[in-house]
């Protein structure tokens, strides 16, 4: 798959910088937890590993943005090309809980930062 | 006269406020006493006979209640330190046992209580949102197939409640695992205590025993949970025995951090896509000139807000901005009569609530190690 084929990277970079701004303003805290559950839409069957793996890619870049650093410790669970989800810690003591999966479906899914003393929605639908 | 005469463990500021009352307004039940164990603390005694007054009926000591004639339901809400034994008395008395959730505060209580529902041969239920409209709907989802094989179950259930941001910059939590205490004042473990629903909720739509769990908690939010020791957010990553793969997230997150009462919702991911379900959609927005309220007075003994009680003097705001659309409910205490009626076995059994706290226990020990617990 090639990577101009990917619809969501210009997503993820929109909602990076949007969220970020809000947390730089101080509108929710210290971002504290990270809850992302993601469907994406896979085209031709064959991507849906790249797809998922991709998208996971995003919202770890996202995370890490967000709280200001890399994790220091993860653990995944799932099929391989399918359904996952990923559990990630960082120093400070965040978290993020990742629940990506791809294939057939629209794309379709939801995030909250949790941080704290406020919370960002945001709802992954037709837009993506 | 009602078909079942009911007796109700407990007292004010704890859940059985709100089941008491939902017992005694029921046609098919006359709430007799509230009761509970000689020797408890006096501020529980205390909290337990206002309550007693407040529904007009006596306080009785749990053997005098168990012994008046034509009980035969209990709804029990003691502490969760003192559920295996409470729960063992009224079971070997025979009375059937409506339970506050979580089940017990080890697997070892819970595994008691399971034993002692089975070896009675009573109807149990323990309390869990299966039976909201959103739930009943995310079954009813997975039976249709429309979503082919279901290979990822995820859902939350984060509180908005209490008055976030006064953690210390700073705090790092560090698990220590479960020391057998749940009961508190001004908090409670939220992995536990909120954790309990998206993992009931879970278990009931798969049908399936959790094998690995990984977990986190945190405390992100409330000084009142650090300075407990105690977290106010934890996450688990469940694997199933046929590889299903689920997700948990829970805590408590402020009151202004969320529309409504807060996050509750199940996300079901097939083959076929993806389907969420909650309790905040379907909804209407309304925007209007009335004022937006977010806080409300610290309550001194309920700060997170949990007890109807409590919120009766601080008159927190209303939050009604989002309204979901209006459906049908079953209310918990309405299926559990309805199955001692019918026969019918109930959605979440004694049984069934020891392998939530087998995965909750399993949580606090991977939160502690880092490391994924078998079960």
């Amino acid at each position: 798959m090639s990577k101009a084929a990917d619809p969501l990277a210009g997503h993820w970079d929109s909602l990076q910088t949007t969220v970020g701004a809000a947390v730089d303003a101080g509108r929710i805290g210290a971002p504290k937890a990270l809850r992302l559950t993601v469907h994406v839409h896979a085209g031709d069957p064959a991507d849906a590993a790249e797809v998922r793996e991709r998208t996971v890619a995003a919202a770890r870049r996202c995370a890490a943005a967000w709280f200001g650093g890399e994790a220091d410790s993860e653990h995944g669970v799932g099929e391989a090309g399918f359904a996952g989800a990923w559990l990630t810690r960082w120093p400070g003591g965040q978290s993020a809980l990742l629940a990506v999966s791809a294939g057939r479906g629209a794309t379709a899914g939801n995030l909250v930062l949790m941080g704290s003393h406020g919370s960002v929605y945001y709802r992954i639908g037709e837009a993506w | 006269m009602a078909p079942h005469r009911v007796v109700a463990l407990g007292g004010n500021r704890t859940h059985l406020e709100s089941y008491a009352r939902e017992f005694a307004a029921e046609p098919r039940c006359e709430l007799v006493a509230v009761a509970d164990e000689s020797g408890i603390s006096q501020y529980r005694e205390g909290l337990n006979r206002l309550l007693a007054a407040e529904l007009e009926v006596p306080y009785l000591s749990l053997p005098e209640a168990l012994a008046l004639p034509g009980v035969d339901v209990v709804v029990s809400c003691v502490d969760v330190e003192r559920r295996a034994r409470v729960a063992q008395a009224v079971l070997a008395s025979g009375k059937h046992l409506f339970l506050d959730k979580p089940l017990a505060g080890s697997v070892a209580d819970a595994r008691a209580i399971a034993d002692a529902a089975d070896a009675a041969g009573v109807v149990t239920q323990m309390l869990t949102t299966v039976h909201t409209p959103w739930a009943q709907e995310a079954r009813a989802a997975i039976r249709s197939g429309a979503l082919g094989r279901i290979a990822a179950v995820h859902s939350d259930m984060l509180m908005a409640k209490g008055r976030p941001g006064t953690v210390p910059a700073g705090t790092v939590r560090r698990e220590h695992g479960s020391d057998g205490t749940f009961t508190h004042v001004t908090a409670k473990r939220e992995l536990f205590d909120m954790g309990v629903y998206p993992v009931a909720l879970i278990l009931w739509l798969t049908g399936r025993r959790v094998t690995s769990v990984s977990g986190v908690t945190g405390n992100y939010f409330f000084a009142e949970h650090a300075e407990l020791g105690i977290e106010d957010y934890g996450a688990l990553l469940l694997t199933f025995e046929d590889g299903t793969v689920a997700t948990a997230c829970a805590g408590r997150i402020g009151m202004p951090c969320h529309p409504q009462i807060g996050e509750r919702r199940v996300t079901l991911v097939g083959e076929e896509g993806l389907a969420t379900f909650g309790g905040s959609d379907p909804h209407i927005e309304i925007y209007n000139t009335e004022p937006v309220g977010t806080t409300a007075p610290v309550h001194p003994y309920d700060p997170m807000q949990m007890w109807a009680s409590t919120m009766r003097e601080t008159q927190p705001p209303a939050k009604d901005r989002r309204v979901p659309l209006q459906r049908e409910e079953r209310s918990d205490i309405e299926a559990f009569l309805d199955c001692l009626d019918s026969g019918e076995r109930p959605e979440v059994t004694a049984r069934d609530a020891l392998h939530h706290v087998e995965v909750l226990m399993a949580g606090y020990e991977s939160a502690a190690s880092g490391q994924p617990v078998g079960i």
